[in-house]
């Protein structure tokens, strides 16, 4: 009979600790280092707002659970929403974002804080981008109801008529279509 | 006193998220705080509009709820473990940068980025991959809930249409068609007859 002897000090094994670490090269590195000047909240809403536009009508097209009329429905608001959400996001994000950065740089003393006063140029860019993103949460507030909302819907009967044929007043299977 | 909250509030945005770079982390708040908005409206939205029929917004009522809550939930969840993952993954070693040494200005960026990455990757793994296939699910349930309470039959979508027959009169090759009634379009994916 064959003995196995344990093999004493493995240490081939299969996990995260010994994984051996992930090395960037010099390209990569300045990549991920000029990143976080590059990409803000509305380099954010596009990359994600573009995945969307591709990924939620195939999941929704392929939802077996619900007919095809509702399916087809489905994937209208989804390729709806994603279009007219992600220009709308990007547009508020980015005017906001600018209006931010220049209310960071005026000496307006109801958003001048006392930890302003030793920042450096980065810290002061940074103040900018939240300045915008509190301005474009507010303007959101507004846009999402008068821009969004009879966009999204329009949008979402045009896409329902012209890329699946289906016109809301008819009646699939029964006999008052005109 | 209201401009003392404000300037307190600035000052708390500013120590969390301007005072060291912490981009991913802004950017992640914001869209939460984004997507709450958009949803709220997206809701009001479908309640509101007339071209929708009552049976699709019993699906699509419960089905944008469900998604809204899955969405901000989800998106938070997975867009932070990954940015928390990336960050350990660079400060323990795991990931490392050539020609830059530990804690300088350049690594702090560096581990930024790769938050920022990880975290943009979460959120799209998230909100659409994640949450569409458990929203569809739950509205779908939902849907045959409220159609059950309602007494209602979900509708059924034939792939085929059936019209009246265009009537011909007197014209004898296709005389015999009038004698039926109704005629049965065959509808391929995505064509209308």
């Amino acid at each position: 009979m064959v003995k196995i002897n344990p093999v004493k000090n493995n240490n081939n094994k299969l996990t995260f600790r010994g994984a051996s670490p992930m090395k960037l090269g010099n390209k990569l590195t300045k990549i991920f280092t000029r990143l976080p000047e590059v990409i803000s909240t509305p380099q954010q809403r596009m990359l994600v707002g573009g995945s969307a536009l591709i990924l939620h009508p195939i999941i929704d097209l392929n939802n077996k659970k619900v007919d095809k009329r509702t399916r087809e429905t489905s994937a209208s608001r989804s390729m709806s929403r994603a279009i007219i959400g992600t220009i709308s996001g990007i547009a508020v994000r980015s005017l906001c974002n600018n209006a931010g950065d220049k209310l960071s740089k005026s000496k307006n003393p109801a958003l001048a804080i006392d930890a302003l006063k030793n920042a450096d140029s980065a810290q002061l860019k940074r103040y900018g981008v939240v300045l915008g993103s509190i301005l474009s949460l507010l303007a959101l507030s507004v846009t999402n109801f008068i821009f969004d909302v009879p966009l999204i819907n329009k949008y979402q009967n045009l896409i329902n008529e012209k890329v699946f044929n289906n016109k809301p007043q008819d009646k699939i299977g029964g006999l008052d279509e005109k | 006193m209201k401009n003392n909250i404000f300037k307190r509030t600035l000052t708390t945005l500013y120590e969390k998220f301007a005072k060291n770079d912490n981009t991913a982390r802004l950017i992640i708040v914001a869209s939460t705080g984004c997507m709450i908005l958009a949803s709220i409206a997206n809701l009001i939205g479908i309640s509101i509009d007339r071209k929708t029929s009552k049976e699709e917004k019993l699906f699509l009522l419960p089905q944008e709820a469900a998604d809204g809550v899955l969405n901000i939930g989800l998106y938070y969840f997975c867009s932070e473990a990954m940015r928390k993952a990336a960050v350990k993954a660079v400060d323990s070693g795991k990931v490392i940068f050539k020609d830059v040494a530990k804690n300088s200005p350049e690594f702090v960026k560096g581990r930024e980025g790769v938050a920022l990455v990880a975290s943009i990757i979460g959120s799209i793994v998230s909100s659409n991959i994640i949450t569409p296939i458990i929203r569809n699910a739950i509205g779908a349930k939902a849907r045959s809930k409220m159609l059950k309470e309602t007494g209602k039959k979900a509708p059924e979508t034939p792939d085929y249409i059936v019209r009246p027959m265009p009537k011909v009169p007197n014209a004898p090759s296709v005389q015999h068609l009038n004698t039926t009634p109704l005629r049965i379009d065959r509808v391929p994916s995505g064509l209308r007859v």
